[in-house]
């Protein structure tokens, strides 16, 4: 799995701002497992494709669809560019 | 996918008007002024025609053509406060962001102050009234609200504001195609704005407004080229070119004819019904549950073809993601570019899930979109 695209879809009024990272891959559910390992995650499968939302505290939260190739990543606004290279770094090196 | 986001930009587009578009980019531009016309009527005079038919213009020339309401509302509002320091406007608390924005920054700069008006106190006159000052120089009011669908009573209020010799901009972006609107009912000093590419089924880029003939000219804008009166320094003072500067969207404006035609074909009304039935079978369809909030309108059973929804412990956002990802369906979520709405029905600041349909849009889709919330009530 890598990271193809990360862009920008808005920055919001409480000063967080949201970022959507398209990957090379669709997503699976071991990936989302990995991705919530130590984290908070909520899975809701009761949708035909379902739904995910991973929350790392005070950092982001991850928001997406098994078999999607994307991610949405709200992050914090205390959240800087090292924030999402680290979170960028991290999905390359999952598997 | 469905398309069920239609408040924002109507689609499908008859193929009529694809057409239309497309045979324009196909032909040798025919600019009024600056190509004889070889045609019967150039497009731009079809375009202010068809105008004319549905809004029931009788004076064409007093339709300006523009690309949308947007820009239509930044033109007459900077036009009307210009030159009038310490100047006052009132407006209500559901406009679009087409309306505050312009407001405030002329606020910020030239000292205009404004007197923001919740749907109550625009239904009671009175307060209307109340809040009119010796310094007011406007009013400019949502015909309907793009986030819950209340519509205001613009009639009284347009006659209210003839009364005292004030103009009234009608903002009809998100009414025209759903409701009638006759400006032969309205007093002269309406100023009606519309946008092409939602109800009107034209492409993005096209709209307009009309100016009354009570309204006292201001001074234009932009200044530019038009193809007549070549020689003069400065605009010429001839409605409509007065406010139409520069190389007019002509493809645009020949979607948007086309457009009109159809929807005059279809009628409003039948228009307005038809969304009207969908979106009432869409509530009948969602069980009742102490997590849903449904933002109805104030005052009115129309709900102008829009359909606001939050689900308690679930972000409107996250919603919209779900519909879209998990039921290739297309929605609307957030505030919808009208905030202060948000804090007077009490969705600030996550805003609401809109669901928003057209003369398209079908029974079966409705119900699809019905499902999906009664699985996002039950998943929680």
């Amino acid at each position: 799995m890598r990271v193809v695209q990360v862009e920008t879809v808005e920055d919001c009024f409480d000063g967080s701002f949201i970022k959507e990272i398209s990957l090379s891959e669709a997503i699976s559910v071991e990936f989302i497992k990995k991705m919530g390992e130590g984290n908070s995650l909520e899975y809701f499968p009761d949708f035909p494709r379902p739904f995910f939302r991973i929350e790392k505290k005070n950092f982001y939260q991850i928001k997406g669809v098994l078999k999607s190739r994307s991610i949405r990543v709200i992050f914090n606004r205390q959240c800087n560019s090292a924030c999402i290279e680290s979170l960028v770094s991290f999905i390359n090196n999952l598997f | 996918m469905i398309y069920l986001n239609n408040a924002a930009t109507s689609f499908p587009k008859p193929h009529t008007v694809i057409e239309a578009v497309n045979n324009c980019l196909q032909q040798i531009p025919n600019e009024p002024g600056r190509v004889n016309a070889a045609q019967t009527m150039d497009i731009l005079s079809l375009c202010r025609y068809r105008i004319g038919e549905f809004f029931q213009i009788e004076d064409l020339n007093r339709i300006i053509l523009t690309p949308g309401s947007t820009y239509s509302l930044n033109y007459v509002i900077h036009g009307l406060a210009r030159d009038h320091s310490k100047a006052h406007c009132i407006t209500s608390v559901i406009e679009h962001n087409s309306v505050f924005r312009p407001l405030n920054h002329l606020a910020k700069d030239n000292n205009l102050s404004i007197t923001y008006l919740t749907p109550a106190e625009i239904f009671d006159l009175q307060s209307v009234k109340t809040a009119i000052k010796s310094s007011t120089r406007f009013i400019v009011l949502n015909q309907a609200s793009n986030v819950t669908g209340t519509i205001l009573p613009i009639q009284e209020i347009a006659q209210l504001c003839a009364e005292l010799e004030i103009p009234i901009i009608i903002d009809a972006s998100q009414s025209a195609g759903s409701m009638e609107i006759n400006v032969k009912e309205m007093p002269g000093n309406l100023i009606l704005v519309f946008t092409g590419h939602k109800g009107l089924m034209g492409p993005p880029g096209t709209g307009g407004f009309y100016i009354g003939p009570e309204v006292k000219l201001f001074e234009p804008i932009l200044q530019g080229g038009t193809g007549i009166r070549s020689d003069l320094l400065f605009q010429p003072n001839d409605l409509p070119i007065y406010y139409e500067a520069g190389t007019m969207n002509l493809p645009g404006f020949a979607g948007l004819a086309e457009g009109i035609r159809f929807v005059r074909e279809v009628g409003v009304s039948t228009i307005g019904r038809h969304k009207q039935r969908l979106l009432t079978h869409l509530k009948d369809l969602i069980k009742p549950s102490d997590a849903l909030t449904i933002y109805e309108p104030l005052d009115n059973n129309y709900t102008g073809g829009v359909f606001s929804f939050s689900i308690r412990d679930w972000k409107p956002d996250d919603i919209g993601q779900i519909f879209q990802e998990s039921y290739d369906i297309i929605v609307r979520t957030g505030l919808h570019c009208a905030p202060l709405i948000h804090q007077h029905i009490g969705s600030w600041p996550k805003g609401t899930v809109r669901v928003s349909c057209s003369w398209f849009t079908t029974e079966q889709e409705i119900e699809k979109a019905g499902r999906v919330i009664n699985q996002l009530l039950r998943s929680k």
